[in-house]
């Protein structure tokens, strides 16, 4: 009888070895390394000073006044607060425009799903840099929007669209819709077209189906869409900074700025730890809803 | 050739499912077309069991699909109780279905499928629960109602998805082969159980099926589809005991055939001297050189031995090919040189039953005139 190769135990650990390596190396290592660095002292030169600290942790909500004494301010938080609802509007933005571009492609012939899917995919090709500048060529005030709209004489003087809040969410619904049709796309071609076929035998006309068989079937992929593009969105540092114009910052901008022009290591550290927070706390709360069964998408 | 002729288990007039030159032509990109269901017409009246027989391929279930709304005919119509169903989505037919893979939802429950129906109909919450406990019990799920699909066997979910089709109280329900992923014993038992929901609902069954012995357990009336046309329609008695074609025939059940010239209306001629006798004059008169193909069922084939018979009984000598024991019957291939072919005869073995013959030993068989039939070039 053959079955099944098997591995054995020191078979196994070749195997996971040098993924294991990697992993600790440069992922395990660093993550460690930043709680650390939060609670030191800043070096003004760049890099940290090892004396125990909770400065950065402090700075995070207060500011010293002429007087040495500490008043609570809110920029900070306000960044983070920001941040959490440009990347909640990026998710069900993403989520709005994605299902039905996922929806279709899942019932095409298979053939066809392969080209479309193929598209999905096309803006990888190119680095996310030149794809986020590109968008200030078209919502620049001399850009192709405004432009058009003169031209058309529909205004007079060009809309303010760079530079904005809607600017950044442009940009960042933009780089991540795919990371939301893809896993939405994997879930409804899985879903039995008999499915389909016996809702409607039952009376549910397009939109009950929709509503009663293939949103529920599909929660899967939305779930783990809404997962791949929250995430990313929230510590995003490019679009924020090429479309919000160094006025709108994110997270990602001033963890960004902290280990480069601000140097404050410690400080950047604390911010990180803070955004990981708050993704382990989103994920968490979703894990939950869904164990519950209350999950809604 | 189709369902124009009178039958004896009920023509109708208006009422019920008319089907009427339905043609479906499915145009696969590259290949040829494929004419699936072919200027096909069938009445099939109220209360009724009727049955789709065909091998794979035949269009059975491409016409029990427009039935359902779920393909349009490319050209035809079909129209309940006088009305076209022309244009009308399925979820607008007062029509339900029972899928061949069942179909059920697996994120609700056993409950919550059988209430889908009737949720979408927008009918009142007190009456679906009541309904949904009455057809649990009708196909016997009592209590099951919480379970998901997936806790359920095979022939439970299968039970399950005739409940989510008969709570709509349809006028017409489909099957799609509901048996066929059932294992024998069950199958057989819901062979009986189908027969028991379609007399206690009233409701008109259309019930697509291959097997040959589903068909003829349940049905009212059999109509047997090759190549997207009817080949033959009537009760189960006459589709056995009277195939029109070699087609049918063969499908059904086993049969010897038998080739031949006429010679006069009542004799055919079997190659060389030897001769069949009809007991009426059923052989067409004209066109005597055209072969003819006659045939007759293993099981109204004799042995015997002695030498009176009358020129009815058709005696020939033939040599025992092949013995083959079933149970409660033995079937016995015969070379026969006097009719150029080999025939099955099938016998019961009952007790005091005559020893059938050894293989090699050479036995007389009778074709008793009265059970041989004429069937169409």
């Amino acid at each position: 009888m053959t079955g099944p190769a098997r591995l054995s135990r020191s078979g196994i650990a070749l195997a996971l070895g040098p993924a294991l390596v990697v992993v600790g190396l440069f992922l395990v290592v660093p993550l460690l390394l930043v709680p650390i660095a939060s609670f030191m002292e800043a070096n003004p030169w760049g890099g940290v000073r090892p004396t125990f600290s909770v400065e950065a942790y402090v700075q995070v909500l207060f500011e010293e006044d002429f007087t040495g004494e500490l008043i609570f301010n809110d920029a900070y938080p306000r960044i983070v607060l920001r941040s959490l609802a440009l990347a909640a509007l990026t998710t069900a933005l993403c989520l709005l425009a994605g299902f039905p571009v996922a929806y279709v492609i899942a019932l095409q012939p298979k053939s066809r799903q392969g080209i479309l899917l193929l598209l999905v995919t096309v803006p990888f090709w190119t680095n996310l840099l030149i794809r986020t500048y590109s968008w200030i060529m078209i919502l620049r005030d001399e850009g192709l929007i405004n432009n058009g709209l003169e031209a058309a004489g529909v205004i007079e003087e060009p809309l303010r669209l760079l530079y904005t809040n809607g600017a950044i969410a442009i940009g960042l619904v933009y780089t991540f819709l795919p990371f939301m049709v893809l896993p939405i796309y994997a879930a409804i071609e899985r879903i039995d077209r008999g499915l389909i076929e016996a809702a409607h035998d039952l009376y549910a006309n397009r939109r009950a189906m929709l509503r009663h068989v293939v949103l529920p079937l599909a929660r899967p992929g939305i779930a783990a869409g809404a997962i791949l593009v929250f995430v990313p969105a929230l510590g995003s540092f490019i679009a924020p900074a090429l479309l919000g114009g160094g006025k709108h910052l994110m997270i990602g901008n001033l963890i960004q700025a902290q280990f480069g022009a601000s140097r404050n290591w410690p400080f950047g550290s604390a911010m990180s730890l803070i955004l990981l927070a708050a993704v382990l706390a989103v994920l968490l709360w979703q894990a939950q809803r869904r164990r519950s069964g209350a999950w809604q998408p | 050739m189709t369902g124009e002729r009178a039958s004896p288990a009920g023509t109708v007039s208006g009422a019920g499912l008319v089907i009427r030159r339905v043609t479906k032509v499915f145009d696969a990109a590259g290949s040829q077309a494929v004419r699936a269901v072919d200027d096909l017409s069938l009445e099939i009246g109220e209360n009724e069991f009727f049955t789709l027989l065909g091998p794979s391929g035949c269009g059975k279930t491409t016409l029990l699909r427009m039935i359902a709304g779920l393909e349009q005919p490319t050209s035809g119509e079909v129209l309940l109780d006088g009305d076209p169903l022309q244009g009308l989505p399925p979820y607008r037919r007062p029509i339900n279905t029972v899928f061949q893979s069942y179909a059920l939802f697996p994120h609700m429950s056993v409950g919550e499928n059988v209430a889908f129906g009737l949720k979408m109909r927008g009918l009142d919450s007190a009456v679906i629960a009541r309904k949904v406990e009455e057809v649990l019990a009708l196909v016997r799920l009592e209590g099951l109602a919480e379970r998901r699909p997936a806790q359920l066997s095979g022939g439970q979910q299968q039970r399950v998805a005739l409940a989510r089709a008969l709570a709509n109280e349809p006028k017409i329900l489909l099957l799609d082969e509901p048996l066929s992923a059932l294992d024998l014993k069950l199958r057989k038992q819901m062979r009986l159980e189908l027969k028991r929901l379609q007399k206690a609902t009233g409701i008109t069954f259309i019930f697509v099926t291959h097997d040959q012995e589903e068909a003829l357990i349940m049905s009212d009336r059999v109509a047997v589809l090759s190549e997207g046309r009817v080949l033959q329609l009537g009760p189960p008695e006459e589709i056995y005991q009277r195939p029109r074609s070699r087609f049918v025939a063969d499908f059904i059940g086993d049969t010897n055939i038998i080739l031949g010239r006429p010679k006069d209306a009542e004799r055919l001629v079997l190659g060389g001297t030897a001769e069949l006798r009809f007991a009426a004059p059923v052989l067409p008169s004209d066109g005597q050189d055209q072969a003819l193909s006659v045939a007759i069922r293993p099981e109204s084939c004799r042995l015997v031995n002695g030498a009176a018979y009358d020129d009815l009984a058709n005696v020939f000598e033939g040599r025992v090919r092949e013995i083959e024991y079933l149970g409660a019957d033995t079937c016995v291939l015969l070379d026969v040189e006097a009719l150029g072919a080999s025939i099955t005869v099938r016998l019961r073995n009952t007790e005091g039953a005559a020893v059938p013959p050894q293989e090699g030993e050479t036995v007389r068989v009778s074709l008793p005139a009265a059970a041989l039939w004429v069937l169409e070039p």
